[in-house]
């Protein structure tokens, strides 16, 4: 399948999808943990996937969303930001509205 | 400051000519940016920080790991700017 059209699939399945390294539970890197102890404070249900076990999606999410860094927040298909924007969003109140899509 | 936060300076003022651009640099791998541009004006953060991070694409896929990144206004940096100075 072309990588687009896994991507695709994949926030068609997880309305709120965060691509990090390592994983929820184990992040692998600090921005990574970060955005999962910030979304920890939200009453939220999301997706993730480690993109260091999927070379293939790593390359095609910084290509499809032109943004060059992980993590990665989506919400309904839109990136809403890396680890800066999602810590700005939060301490300004703003994030649950983002959650919200 | 480094070479590389130098480069990444200059690299950031290439991208947002109009930009004021400070760059922390504890490490010579996670560096920090504020960027400060009246061409934010009416931009969504997110495209804010794409303005800046994809100007620096070829570097996070070679030598640098990460940037801090926060971008402001003129105003909103001048609303701010006591946290950080």
């Amino acid at each position: 399948m072309d990588i687009n059209e896994r991507i695709k699939q994949d926030l068609d399945a997880n309305p709120i999808k965060l691509y990090m390294k390592g994983s929820p539970s184990f992040p692998q890197c600090g921005f990574s943990k970060a955005v999962v102890d910030i979304l920890a404070n939200y009453d939220v249900e999301f997706g993730s996937s480690n993109i260091l076990e999927d070379p293939e999606m790593r390359q095609g999410l910084k290509d499809y969303f032109e943004w060059p860094t992980f993590p990665m927040l989506v919400v309904n298909g839109e990136l809403v930001g890396g680890c800066d924007i999602i810590m700005e969003l939060h301490q300004g109140d703003e994030l649950q509205d983002a959650l919200n899509g | 400051m480094t070479q590389k936060a130098q480069e990444i300076k200059e690299t950031i003022e290439a991208a947002v000519p109009s930009a004021t651009v400070h760059i922390y640099d504890p490490d010579g791998e996670h560096f920090e940016a504020m960027v400060i541009s009246p061409d934010f004006q009416g931009m969504p953060l997110i495209k804010q920080h794409k303005l800046v991070m994809n100007a620096l694409k070829e570097r996070f896929a070679t030598d640098v790991h990460a940037l801090g990144l926060k971008t402001f206004t003129p105003e909103k940096w001048e609303k701010n700017k006591s946290k950080y100075m």
